[in-house]
């Protein structure tokens, strides 16, 4: 289905109820190895690992690569949404992400040091025949709604339960 | 009469528009400074002045409670007294209360809160640092006012409207008049809804007609910080966004100045105005701060400058949605002989400034004329 008929069927369909937009997303995954994760999220599954110097076999990428790419990929999807949304018209787009993680923080080395990445850098480039004003409005756009950028940016309540 | 004015504004505030635009139907401003900005008590003279010139039947002291339907109208319940009415205009405003983050109820005890409807003067706080919620029309008014008290003030940013007080040699709002901008009829608006819920621009009245954006406030030592998101074991959270918050605002600012521009050159204005200027991006700090700790004492008082909300507890008709806002049509509300006058973008985008009631009471008391005219 072309993009536009899909969000104008999902805001008919949360228009009518808005309980048609709440979505829950999930992933599990089981420990295989010393630092090897098996995960699964919907019909989808992959490896997680660490390289040699965190501990693993780098037989895939770590979690703060994937999150960096989820944040890659997540503003490459929202861009292609939002231009069509905004009827903005692109050749190519291709995402950097960069992100600053002072390991002491994971290691406990030192307690001031945070774990997770002190700055994350995005580095979008954008090629089409529109002015350059056009895509800074659909970066702009972008940034308002990107659900990956709003994870990183702003705080989430986050509740962690133990079983065994 | 004029009573937010009299208990609900602090005691430096000017209007946001030059004087030259207050015109009521029968009464201008014919002051000595066209360009300057009224004060509070002149404001409340001039509605004061108002109400006799149209000779309005004002009952003032008077709090209506309730307002219900009727068979043939409306049973409006008075601190004074009952009165039977054929129809009822609402014209009490979008800002009968200050809304407040619901997080606020997890801000320690030892921090001092206020509202922008408590707030007088710098004098009325304690001393000590002060964090400024909201960076609109009071955040940015009150955070100038307070860091010139010699306060450390730090501001917590949000999506906001920056504009400069004058473009080309003239006030902004002439700008947002002349252009027919303000004119915009509200069934011509692309998205409504957001235009409903704009904060009110980062504008000050001062004589010297001096821009209060966030550089300036910058400049003079106010220390800017992302939205606040939460409260967690005594901290503030604040967003790490604050650079894609300032980039919007500027993009924003960018394209109405290209409007007034494109709009002057077809106009023939270009000879009159000065030449098109450009503003400096708003600077965005190395690294800001994530978190306050508000129980190191580091923070004496919260200033919530959010926004307001509307009130419509005393309205027993069922014309408010699910969101606490008035279901209405151009000011047509969802009940036959009810109206509403001075929300946001009634009829026009000018809906609620002083220069732009004129033409909205106009249309929607035309409407409600033949209402009545078809139901005696």
């Amino acid at each position: 289905m072309p993009l536009s008929s899909l969000i104008a069927d999902t805001r008919k369909a949360v228009s009518e109820d808005p309980a048609n937009a709440q979505a829950l997303f999930a992933a599990q995954g089981t420990l295989v190895g010393v630092t090897e994760v098996d995960m699964r999220t919907g019909e989808h599954s992959f490896k997680v690992d660490e390289p040699p110097a965190l501990g693993g076999a780098d037989v895939a990428a770590n979690p703060v690569q994937y999150a960096l790419a989820s944040l890659g990929s997540c503003q490459a999807i929202t861009y292609r949404f939002w231009a069509e949304q905004l009827g903005i018209g692109f050749d190519t787009l291709t995402v950097r992400v960069e992100g600053d993680l002072d390991i002491r923080g994971f290691f406990g080395f030192d307690d001031s040091v945070r774990p997770g990445f002190s700055a994350v850098r995005v580095e979008v480039t954008v090629t089409g025949p529109e002015a350059p004003g056009r895509y800074r409005e659909l970066a702009a756009a972008v940034d308002q709604h990107c659900p990956v950028l709003d994870l990183f940016a702003n705080p989430v309540p986050v509740t962690r339960t133990l079983a065994g | 009469m004029a009573n937010s004015w009299r208990r609900e504004r602090w005691d430096s505030l000017r209007l946001l528009t030059p004087n030259w635009q207050s015109r009521l139907p029968g009464l201008r401003y014919e002051g000595p400074d066209p360009d300057g900005y009224m004060t509070v008590g002149e404001v409340i003279e001039f509605i004061e002045r108002f109400a006799k010139v149209s000779r309005a039947p004002v009952r003032a002291g008077v709090n209506v409670t309730s307002v219900r339907q009727a068979d043939d109208g409306y049973h409006v319940t008075t601190s004074d007294g009952e009165i039977h009415s054929r129809a009822v205009v609402i014209a009490s405003g979008a800002c009968n209360r200050p809304a407040q983050p619901p997080f606020s109820a997890a801000v320690p005890a030892s921090v001092g809160q206020v509202t922008s409807f408590g707030y007088r003067d710098p004098a009325q706080l304690p001393e000590g640092g002060v964090l400024i919620v909201g960076a609109s029309a009071t955040g940015v008014q009150l955070a100038a006012e307070l860091r010139r008290s010699g306060r450390p003030v730090t501001v917590s940013v949000g999506e906001h409207v920056r504009l400069p007080r004058t473009y080309r040699g003239r006030d902004v709002l002439w700008w947002m008049d002349a252009s027919g901008i303000w004119g915009q009829r509200y069934d011509e608006v692309e998205d409504l809804t957001r235009a409903r819920r704009l904060p009110s621009p980062q504008l000050v009245g001062t004589p010297e007609r001096t821009t209060l954006d966030l550089n300036a406030l910058a400049s003079m030592g106010v220390e800017l910080v992302g939205r606040w998101a939460a409260v967690r074991d005594g901290r503030a959270l604040l967003s790490g966004g604050l650079r894609n918050v300032f980039s919007l605002a500027d993009l924003k600012m960018e394209r109405l100045l290209d409007t007034f521009d494109e709009w002057a050159k077809a106009e023939g204005y270009d000879a009159e105005v000065g030449p098109p200027e450009r503003f400096a991006a708003t600077r965005v700090p190395e690294s800001t701060r994530l978190q306050l700790d508000l129980r190191s004492g580091e923070i004496a008082t919260i200033v919530w400058a959010t926004g307001f909300r509307p009130d419509y507890g005393w309205l027993h008709v069922p014309v408010v949605d699910a969101k606490g806002q008035l279901k209405h049509e151009g000011g047509v509300v969802d009940s036959a002989g009810l109206y509403a006058l001075g929300l946001p973008v009634l009829r026009r985008r000018k809906s609620t400034f002083i220069c732009g009631i004129e033409d909205d009471a106009r249309e929607v008391i035309d409407h409600l004329a033949r209402y009545l005219a078809m139901h005696w």
